[in-house]
């Protein structure tokens, strides 16, 4: 298991909501910082259920936090 | 490292002193010579409940360690709940430590075909434990340094 397809835009919602740190977001949608951080390195595909509450925190879509890129 | 990821370092520890410590008895009770090998004695039973009860007192006394030192270092409450990326390597390690363990119980069951004593496939048994957790905690380990 190696990068995942699903990409996402964590890292820049995060920027664009007063620089929210990896911290303070891990705390609002209820995972440990290093979850945060697998999935803004690529690393880690959330469940749909935390996806949601990513989408959620940042007041966005679903897809505008994460996409889905097919391999080729 | 995150908090899990320590917490697991405690057990592996703990699994690792639980399983020298009653090594260190089991080939203390060889070298005696007081054990008949055709036999699994009311004694090797004691071994492993008092090795059990002294592995559960290292676990909670190395987890309350490592509470403490992440809390210092962070200067954060220690998590409460592990999320489901920690549940996930949980699954990982855990369907390879039962794999572990089916492999030990079979080597235990074909000494006892072979007709060896039944010791021997106690002390495979236990050994087989011990080496489930400690191989399952790697893992855990392994996937935290990984991180996905």
């Amino acid at each position: 298991m190696g990068k995942s397809n699903v990409s996402n835009n964590i890292r820049k919602l995060r920027f664009n909501h007063d620089e929210m740190t990896q911290q303070e977001l891990a705390k609002q949608v209820g995972v440990t910082r290093q979850t945060i951080i697998a999935m803004e390195q690529g690393k880690y595909s959330p469940s749909l259920d935390l996806a949601f509450r990513i989408a959620h925190i940042f007041a966005v879509p679903l897809e505008e936090v994460f996409s889905y890129e097919p391999e080729d | 490292m995150s908090y899990t990821g320590n917490q697991t370092i405690a057990y592996l520890v703990s699994s690792v002193l639980g399983a020298g410590i009653y090594s260190f008895f089991a080939i203390q009770k060889f070298q005696q010579g007081d054990v008949d090998v055709t036999t699994i004695s009311r004694d090797w039973g004691s071994l492993v409940l008092i090795v059990i009860a002294v592995q559960v007192a290292i676990s909670i006394v190395t987890a309350i360690s490592v509470t403490i030192i992440q809390a210092i270092k962070t200067r954060e409450p220690s998590p409460e709940l592990s999320d489901e990326r920690d549940k996930l390597f949980e699954l990982r390690a855990g369907r390879i430590s039962y794999s572990v363990f089916g492999v030990g119980f079979l080597i235990a069951m074909i000494t006892l075909a072979a007709g060896l004593p039944p010791l021997v496939m106690f002390n495979i048994f236990v050994f087989s434990l011990y080496a489930a957790a400690i191989i399952g905690y790697l893992v855990q380990l392994y996937l935290y340094r990984r991180g996905f």
